[in-house]
């Protein structure tokens, strides 16, 4: 089984447009899940003024905007396979 | 000689009562950096004891405030107000104490406790000059003490209301009270611990410790005021990178070699400071609050924060005097706590203007960095009698 490597920016901009809730999430998810994430915070890399939306999270190297908890669990279940929660 | 007097006072009111009957006064001259603080107990407890002991303050601070000798002070004081018919006995008790510049204390007790002067970490005894007055309003003789000594750094002098002394009585681990000699104990305790202690925790654990010994609720006011001499604490600010990228490396040199703590509030001036000092930023998801972003480590630095909501919330904090925040575990309460310990705080702000926070799609007003600074500054000295300086990068 794969881990994730999943970056959560909490820059001032993420942090009050979403990036709060998603490291609630994050930190409340079943244990089984939440060990196979290599979770971690990152300051704010100016992505914020690149013109695409925050909250930014990079999962395995990749930057997502406009990430929402909802997307966030199923781009988890989809990279993960879904079985675990 | 460069030197610091912290001054700070705690108090536990009465049980029941909403306001206190003991009253506190701190002020600094102007003119000749002289700090005075008064202790003065209202006969009784409530509204009406508030308002003897503070005019009885209020009259003490003015004169001393305008360079009359302070057994003058006292005597007009005595002299002007009444004495309690019924019980024969002054409205209020109160203690001036008065340090100059060079650090020179004069001390003048009227009935309250006698203070503790602590050097070297033990109590040590100052001898006291005794003068009676005779008023003929007065039932009994009363005598006011007098006494000066040179401060020496570490030196303490700690001041209470008889608040501290009785609690406990009538306990029957305290039958006559906490009393003079136990709380010197208390106090020698308090500093085995921890020899640098600030005026700040040294006074609330005297409180609170009064305060339990009465059973949690407090029997009289129980208030400590505390003076401590020392070299001064110093902090160094940084927040938001500076406006010519040519000082970035200068800016992360100064804070690499300043001697004190340091904080960095921003994630901009973090990374920076990150690169041009080679050492890796780490960000602590667990110390953050819904409003406040998490804070990170860095090497060497006392404290990394988030910089517009961390710096707004420091402010919050500071202006309401908002003690119970400053035990959080999050980025702002840490850094509150960081700027009250210290004396002198040196904030660098860099005016590079960072776009983020004009973004049209964040649902409420971010300010503006020195406008937050400026209030964080103000409140530290007007609540916390501290000194700071702003500098602009
Ligand atoms: S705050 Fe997240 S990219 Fe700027």
């Amino acid at each position: 089984m794969k881990n994730i490597d999943l970056e959560i920016c909490t820059g001032t901009t993420c942090y009050l447009l979403g990036a709060a809730d998603l490291i609630d999430v994050l930190e409340n998810l079943p244990e089984p899940l939440r060990e196979r994430i290599n979770l971690r915070g990152v300051a704010c890399e100016d992505l914020c003024k690149s013109g695409s939306r925050p909250p930014f999270v990079k999962i395995n190297g990749i930057v997502i905007g406009e990430m929402t908890s909802e997307r966030l669990l199923a781009t988890l279940e989809n990279t993960l396979g879904g079985t675990t929660c | 000689m460069d030197y610091f007097t912290d001054i700070a006072w705690a108090q536990q009111v009465k049980e029941g009562q909403r306001i206190g009957g003991d009253a506190v006064f701190l002020s600094r001259t102007e003119k000749d950096d002289r700090n005075i603080c008064i202790l003065s107990d209202g006969l009784g407890s409530g509204v009406k004891a508030n308002v003897l002991a503070t005019m009885t303050g209020r009259m003490a601070q003015r004169y001393v405030e305008e360079e009359k000798d302070i057994i003058r002070a006292a005597e007009i004081i005595m002299n002007t107000l009444p004495v309690c018919r019924e019980r024969r006995i002054s409205y209020a008790t109160f203690t001036i104490c008065e340090i100059t510049a060079d650090g020179e204390a004069r001390i003048l007790e009227y009935d309250n406790p006698p203070y503790i002067m602590i050097r070297e970490g033990r109590v040590m005894e100052v001898e006291k000059i005794r003068r009676e007055l005779n008023r003929p309003s007065a039932f009994k003789k009363e005598e006011i003490l007098y006494s000066e000594v040179k401060l020496q750094y570490g030196d303490r002098l700690i001041f209470f209301s008889d608040g501290v002394t009785q609690a406990g009585l009538g306990t029957p681990g305290y039958p006559l009270g906490w009393r003079q000699k136990k709380v010197a104990q208390f106090i020698e305790g308090l500093m085995n611990t921890d020899r640098m202690l600030s005026s700040w925790h040294l006074t609330r654990s005297l409180t609170r410790q009064a305060r339990f010994l009465d059973r949690g609720k407090a029997m009289d006011d129980i208030t400590a005021l505390s003076v401590y001499f020392r070299r001064p604490r110093e902090i160094l600010v940084v927040t938001g990178p500076p406006m010519d990228q040519k000082n970035d490396a200068p800016m992360a040199r100064r804070i690499a070699e300043f001697p004190g703590k340091t904080v960095l509030a921003g994630g901009t001036t973090a990374n920076l400071v990150s690169r041009e000092l080679n050492r890796k930023l780490t960000i602590n998801l667990k110390m953050r609050t819904e409003k406040v972003p998490p804070a990170s480590e860095m090497e060497g630095i006392t404290l990394v924060t988030e910089g517009m909501l961390t710096l707004t919330r420091v402010a919050e904090i500071l202006e309401k005097k908002d003690e119970d925040a400053l035990s959080g575990y999050d980025g702002a309460s840490r850094f509150a706590a960081l700027l009250i310990n210290s004396d002198r705080a040196v904030f660098l702000v860099g005016t590079r203007i960072n776009e983020a926070h004009q973004d049209p799609s964040i649902p409420f007003e971010i300010g503006i960095r020195r406008t937050i600074v400026k209030r964080i500054a103000a409140a530290l000295e007007t609540n916390y009698l501290k000194k700071t300086t702003t500098e602009y990068i």
